[in-house]
């Protein structure tokens, strides 16, 4: 089976009139040279930080916005914008989903599935089905969508994403307007959409991505960072980024002190901090896990300590979008300087 | 199927009702209020000196069915056509600033097809109403006024040429709709390029030709005829015409 979404060299620019002079043009690179290949059946989480590119870039998919440059390809047919036939096979639910608010549910339903050419019938057995699957009391189909909360909302918005049966279905930010219950509901269902759709599911709440998804992608500036299945980041940045806690008994504070001297004699660990209770535990930073795994016993030992606790604490996902992120961002400055 | 959606918003937001409502009621008033006025005024002059009652008695004329559609005219050209431009000034920037646009967009329906239903649907309303309001006006008038003063024919001749008057107003305000983000902006730009064309009509040796003569009172009093209206007719196609494809041509174009 084909990709379920490929982004190509996808570009966005805006273009924006300077306030000081009107004849200034400003352009602002939302999207910058995008590539990314999701595979079929994947929950792919679309991470990045507010501002980043990702509502830009899941309008561009689903044809609300026109790329500046580059290619979509939705299981290999090329996305075109204004025309409703190449993106048919997605369902989109936006962060803030907005319904007529004149209609039922039932009605916005009807209304969604008959766009897409589906006969009554199917819509009626296709509602009844997701109804199952997320969890959606049959009663309220006949409540008029104003009345609905917002967590009622987004259901009801998932459930229109997945009428028409499509093989993708972009979710934006949908758990960051919600409280935690929303939130919890929101997530049970993404999860329960795994096997049976592939999901691109964008956001910046990482907890949500660590519950649900099993591949990122991180976008800053427009321009992707980070890109493969959780397991894979996680290992790699933790061989780049590790954070070790060593705990020695507290007993002399001068060997202690010559030890920590000597350390810094190596570029790829840093001192973090200390506690002392009973014994003292000591963090370290280290960009090579391997390295310090090698260096820091044999030195402790011929420091004249001893080791109670030895061992690497792996990098979450918090740490690893603030470290891709905030490294771009620096580099930019550097670049600016 | 959009276009279904589109009359059934219609009805339920209360919207294509208050038009109809206010275009029966315009049909039905101008005949009663032309009937009734000088019976209003007899009341008024009974408590008046005998000199102002003759000046006044002078004055007034006995009511007729030409009043009646003139009183009709008058009427539907300040209310009416102000009413059709609120009714439908919001039908696609209402749209967009509340993103239910950008949403079912996403669905399988495009642009065009989006644009139109829209279209469409408001002729069908405009239609309707005005229904209401001539079969009213035309009932009430005979019922009142049995002069024979009037041709029906001309009557239906004059609803014919307003009709399309309304179509032409009805693609200002789509292509004022389009441009725009907010129905209180789309508002503004209807009435202005409404105001524009009506002030057409003044510059010398083109202002003759200009749409908004078919909506002419001479052709229910036969002081003009089809043909004298032939190249405002052509013209008012024209730019509803362009109205229309622009609007459909820049919704095409827009980012949502």
């Amino acid at each position: 089976m084909n990709d379920a979404l490929k982004l190509v060299n996808l570009t966005k620019i805006f273009s924006t009139k300077s306030i000081n002079n009107n004849k200034t043009e400003n352009k602002i690179i939302a999207v910058n040279n995008l590539n990314l290949t999701i595979p079929h059946g994947s929950v792919y989480g679309f991470l990045g930080r507010n501002g980043a590119g990702k509502t830009t870039t899941l309008k561009m998919i689903t044809g609300l916005s026109k790329p500046t440059d580059g290619e979509i390809y939705i299981y290999g047919n090329k996305i075109e914008f204004g025309k409703p036939a190449s993106y048919k096979n997605i369902g989109f639910l936006p962060d803030v989903p907005e319904f007529y608010s004149f209609m039922t549910a039932r009605e916005y339903l009807f209304l969604c599935g008959r766009l897409h050419k589906m006969s009554d019938n199917d819509i009626k057995n296709k509602i009844r089905e997701i109804f199952e699957l997320i969890n959606f009391d049959k009663k309220r189909l006949k409540n008029k969508i104003s009345t609905f909360s917002r967590g009622m909302k987004q259901k009801l918005g998932i459930a229109v994403a997945l009428i028409n049966s499509p093989d993708l279905i972009m979710l934006d930010e949908p758990t960051s307007a919600l409280d935690p219950i929303g939130r919890k509901e929101t997530i049970n269902i993404i999860n329960s959409l795994r096997g049976k759709y592939t999901v691109v599911f964008s956001t910046h709440i990482l907890n949500d991505v660590e519950r649900v998804c099993d591949r990122i992608a991180l976008i800053e500036k427009g321009s992707l960072i980070l890109d493969g299945s959780i397991n894979d980041i996680k290992s790699k940045y933790s061989g780049l980024h590790s954070v070790l806690n060593v705990e020695i008994p507290a007993n002399n504070k001068l060997i202690l002190d010559k030890f920590l001297e000597a350390i810094k004699e190596f570029d790829f660990i840093s001192y973090i901090n200390s506690e002392e209770d009973e014994n003292i535990k000591l963090s370290f930073k280290t960009s090579d896990r391997k390295k310090a795994g090698e260096i820091l016993p044999k030195m402790i030992y011929e420091n004249g300590l001893s080791l109670i606790k030895f061992e690497f604490e792996d990098a979450n996902l918090e740490d690893i979008f603030i470290s891709a992120t905030s490294s771009i961002v620096s580099q930019e400055k550097e670049a600016v300087i | 199927m959009f276009f279904k959606k589109e009359i059934v918003e219609l009805i339920k937001t209360v919207k294509g009702i208050v038009l109809a409502i206010i275009f029966l009621v315009l049909g039905i008033s101008s005949p009663l209020l032309t009937k009734l006025t000088p019976e209003i005024l007899k009341m008024a002059l009974a408590d008046a000196s005998p000199e102002e009652a003759q000046v006044l008695s002078a004055v007034m004329s006995a009511p007729s069915s030409l009043e009646s559609y003139s009183q009709f005219f008058g009427n539907f050209n300040s209310i009416g056509l102000l009413v059709v431009i609120i009714v439908f000034a919001g039908i696609v920037a209402n749209e967009k600033s509340k993103n239910t646009a950008a949403y079912i967009l996403t669905k399988n329906i495009s642009r065009t097809q989006f644009i139109l239903s829209k279209f469409v649907s408001s002729v069908v309303f405009v239609f309707v109403s005005l229904v209401l309001a001539m079969g009213s006006q035309i009932l009430y008038t005979k019922f009142l006024f049995d002069d024979n003063l009037i041709d029906i024919k001309y009557v239906m001749l004059y609803f014919a040429l307003l009709f399309l008057y309304l179509i032409f107003i009805l693609t200002i305000v789509l292509f004022s709709s389009v441009i725009t983000k907010t129905v209180t902006s789309a508002t503004f730009f209807a009435f202005l390029i409404f105001i524009v064309f009506n002030i057409l009509p003044s510059v010398p040796k083109i202002g003759k030709y200009m749409p908004s003569d078919i909506n002419n009172f001479g052709i229910i009093t036969q002081a003009k005829n089809i043909g004298d209206l032939a190249v405002n007719i052509i013209i008012a196609v024209i730019c509803l015409i362009i109205f229309l494809f622009s609007s459909v041509k820049i919704f095409n174009r827009q980012e949502l």
